[in-house]
């Protein structure tokens, strides 16, 4: 399998991540010491660049929300659940041996895999805002009787503060060992500091949307397989497909043969039992349109001279409709693009 | 660190420009400058002046209210009312961990009293002339007074020592720091030994023991704090105020005292470490610039053992308490005399600290013990929840002090003989039983004539000695795990361990997740020579 190099993390980001890094861990280096944990520092020292520290974490983290709210980017934290039993797998035992690959193929579209999410999430909903919280109580502390914050909640609010930095070192040590658990060890890192990472070269451009083309005179097939491609369960079918089409329906060979004229088309499913056409013939009326797109064919019932017929024509794949399920059709999909690309490549 | 040091030496520079001026003493404050009247110039004291009395009545004929006045002031009085309290204190009615109490010992206890005339019967004690305007008021330094609150020395009606009553008098200016010191130097059997803050350094202090009264620098005298308008003079041990929420003292619009830090330098006294003025509400200004007790060289009193007295040998056993509760001296010798048993004083000690709300109780003469614990001489309120209270500093004098244990009273005792023929006096018989009888004979009450001894403690709070800012207390002296606000509850303090179970959780976590870590690089490694032989 070759790799080719992708930008994954932007300028923003990689300034984002290692300036929270390295206030983090300032932040917990001054704090345990204004802890009484640690002695190398004066306290006052360390009291006053908590301080400023948070203070800069906070213009950092309201910059980022920002960013991550106008890019969209804040859906790389929703989390999910699939692929999760493999991605554990893979920690726990997988990846002592080195024929294994990471089970979870990352994309611009999917930085993080499950395990990342739930760690992320965990991070951005609970460590650090309660740190947040807590820390700019205890530091308003002398305010408190403006407010009517009785004084002895200290204890609770300093209390759940150190409680959260200790979650937050384990984390921290977490995160740097993961860090390191690339292939090699310094993948994550490198990829971190350059914005590269280096991916399987993949047909697809994960960048932009595919042009679908759906000859399907059923509205009930043509709306099924819309629904799996659209909404919720796209999302999930990312693994298999981590692209987005754009469907374009039509009933009639007749206004498949307009719309192959305009041009544009990535992929073509296509059934070959239409009102203005039947069989082989319609497959290669349009394929006469569409030389270099990928067709898929659908057939009401198998049929075995058919099929070896129309593959032999230049058909992907040869699909029965009560077969269908959308798994089988994303697979297909993907085979399908990667196949003709890798033709078009001469590969 | 550099740069650190560098703005610092910084800061100091530009300390150092702008205060400049302040830091010259000024004319003002050098007793008798600047005044109106030359008493030297007056003809009223060419005397010749045979007693105290003479010159007192010299200075009423131009001060004619001075007698009144003065006749109204604790000072003079030894008495103080405590509205809040409705109790009165004052030296003739309050016990002390040194020599007890001032009952059937005022010949010599009298020294310290600003009138003369103790021998005399009680009627003739409150004539105008039996007022003492020398002892505050005189700058020569020579003017001493002895018993019966005379300033002549006599043996047998013979006047073996007496002042120049004209020089004394031609000198009269505000009260320096000598006239004060002169008694509250020495209270508790000598300089230094009873307050902790106060002893004879406080003369000619420099910097670094006393910022503001620094004889080259702003050289305050203790009425420049303690201001006393009336002759009444401001600042009370039997009423404090534990802080000062008026803030700078301007005319007509506060207290008119003086004697609170605040009253000079508001309540937000920190201009360069802003965040220190986030302690002004609960911690005063004495706990962090006060950094040690007796700083200026001369010791002060920490244990009193009377169980010795009378005897020829002291005791040498350090009491556990002293460590516990109390100051322990870096070198432990302790002082033994037949009249006042067994002494252990000590210089440069750490202060203890108490949340204090300024209000402090005392034991009465003849007021029934708790059967167990140590007797609180004085006691002292606040908490954390009193938001008049603050974390103050204090001496903690403890004492073994004799006690009636069949009536559970403390018990008076005559320590100084009368007159010559006096036998009662420890002094004289070495006889604790007899002196005690005595004393409590003089006072009224009853004795049953058992003695024992009782652990007693006293609170003085820590306000003088203001160290410079470089000497005030760093933040981890307290903001630490065995800190000296170890026993200072109810507060949370960053740096002092709050939470000891939370900290073994979090260490716990911690630690899983290193050893998690571990066995899982060690697994990787521990793997990769076989990748290295299948390839």
């Amino acid at each position: 399998m070759t790799h080719h190099p992708e930008l994954f993390f932007t300028r923003f980001e990689r300034f984002w991540h290692w300036g929270q890094a390295a206030l983090i861990l300032a932040l917990i280096v001054t704090g345990f010491h204004v802890t009484g944990l640690l002695h190398w520092l004066d306290y006052e020292l360390s009291a006053s660049w908590h301080r400023i520290f948070a203070t800069i974490l906070i213009a950092l983290w309201s910059f980022t929300i920002f960013w991550h709210l106008i890019t969209g980017e804040w859906r790389q934290y929703i989390p999910s659940t699939e692929k999760m039993l493999e991605v554990v797998h893979y920690y726990s035992k997988g990846m002592f041996d080195p024929h294994l690959s990471h089970p979870f193929k990352k994309t611009r579209r999917r930085k993080h895999n499950p395990l990342q999410r739930i760690a992320y999430l965990i991070l951005t909903v609970m460590i650090y805002p309660t740190l947040l919280v807590t820390g700019v109580l205890f530091a308003e502390y002398n305010r408190w009787h403006l407010v009517g914050i009785p004084s002895a909640w200290l204890f609770g609010v300093a209390g759940v503060h150190v409680a959260m930095a200790y979650a937050m070192v384990c984390f921290f040590l977490l995160h740097v060992y993961m860090a390191f658990t690339g292939r090699p060890a310094t993948a994550a890192i490198k990829a971190m500091i350059t914005g590269f990472v280096e991916v399987e070269d993949t047909e697809l451009d994960t960048s932009r949307d595919y042009q679908l083309l759906v000859v399907e005179d059923d509205p009930v097939i043509a709306l099924m397989i819309q629904g799996w491609l659209d909404g919720e369960e796209v999302r999930e079918g990312e693994s298999i497909l981590p692209i987005k089409f754009v469907i374009t329906h039509v009933e009639l060979l007749q206004e498949a043969e307009k719309v192959l004229k305009h041009g544009g088309i990535d992929l073509i499913l296509l059934d070959l039992s239409l009102p203005d056409s039947d069989g082989l013939e319609t497959f290669l009326k349009v394929r006469g349109h569409a030389v270099d797109v990928p067709i898929l064919v659908i057939n009401e019932l198998e049929n075995e001279e058919l099929q070896s017929r129309v593959v032999h024509e230049g058909a992907q794949d040869f699909l029965v409709r009560k077969n269908l399920s959308r798994r089988i059709l994303l697979r297909a999909f993907r085979f399908a693009l990667e196949r003709h690309y890798r033709l078009m490549q001469g590969r | 660190m550099g740069f650190w040091c560098f703005s610092r030496v910084i800061l100091i520079l530009v300390a150092v420009f702008f205060f400049q001026g302040p830091l010259h003493a000024s004319d003002s404050m050098i007793p008798s400058k600047g005044s109106t009247t030359h008493h030297e110039k007056l003809q009223a004291l060419n005397g010749p002046f045979a007693t105290g009395q003479e010159v007192t009545r010299a200075c009423l004929g131009c001060h004619t209210e001075a007698a009144a006045i003065i006749r109204k002031t604790l000072h003079w009085t030894w008495e103080y009312e405590h509205a809040s309290l409705n109790k009165v204190f004052g030296k003739k009615h309050v016990f002390n961990t040194f020599c007890g109490s001032v009952v059937s010992n005022m010949r010599s206890c009298t020294s310290c009293h600003i009138g003369y005339g103790w021998q005399d019967p009680e009627n003739t004690r409150v004539q105008d002339d039996q007022v003492d305007c020398l002892v505050c008021h005189e700058q020569t330094g020579t003017y001493k007074k002895y018993n019966f609150g005379l300033a002549e020395l006599k043996f047998k009606d013979k006047v073996l020592k007496k002042p120049d009553y004209v020089a004394v008098a031609k000198s009269v200016g505000r009260p320096g720091r000598a006239n004060c010191g002169s008694c509250h130097f020495y209270g508790g059997s000598g300089d230094g030994a009873k307050h902790g803050d106060l002893d004879s350094s406080l003369i000619k202090p420099v910097r670094a023991l006393d910022v503001h009264m620094q004889e080259n620098g702003l050289n305050f005298t203790c009425v420049t704090c303690h201001n006393a308008p009336d002759h009444q003079i401001s600042g009370s041990r039997y009423d404090m105020k534990a802080q000062d929420p008026l803030g700078i003292d301007r005319p007509g619009r506060t207290d008119g005292s003086r004697t609170s830090c605040a009253s000079c330098h508001g309540n937000e006294p920190h201009h360069t470490i802003v965040k220190l003025n986030d302690h002004v509400d609960r911690v005063a200004c004495q706990t962090c610039h006060v950094p040690a007790m007796a700083r200026g060289g001369v010791e002060t009193m920490v244990f009193w053992d009377w169980r010795t007295a009378g005897q020829n040998k002291g005791n040498t056993e350090v009491p556990g308490i002293l460590q516990r509760e109390g100051h322990l001296p870096e070198k432990i010798s302790f002082r033994h005399s037949r009249t006042h048993g067994t002494l252990l004083w000590g210089a440069n000690l750490v202060p203890r600290y108490a949340w204090f709300n300024g209000k402090v109780d005392f034991l009465s003469l003849n007021e029934k013990l708790a059967p167990t614990g140590p007797v609180g001489i004085n006691r002292i309120f606040g908490s954390v929840a009193d938001s008049s209270a603050r974390i103050w500093p204090f001496k903690k004098m403890w004492a073994m002090l004799p006690y009636d244990p069949v009536n559970q009273t403390l018990v008076t005792n005559h320590t100084i003989q009368d007159g010559p023929e006096d036998k009662e006096a420890l002094e004289q018989s070495g006889d604790l039983k007899r002196s005690v009888a005595a004393g409590m004979k003089a006072a009224g009450f009853p004795f049953s004539g058992e003695i024992g001894f009782r652990e007693g403690v006293m609170y003085f709070p820590l306000t003088h000695m203001v160290a410079p800012r470089e000497q005030s207390l760093t933040c981890r002296e307290c903001h630490r795990n065995g800190g000296r606000m170890d026993g200072v509850e109810g507060v949370y303090m960053p740096g002092r361990q709050n939470n000891p179970a939370l900290h073994a959780i979090g260490k716990g976590c911690v630690l899983l997740t290193l050893i998690g870590i571990s066995v899982h690089a060690t697994l990787r490694i521990v793997m990769r020579p076989r990748r290295r032989l299948r390839t």
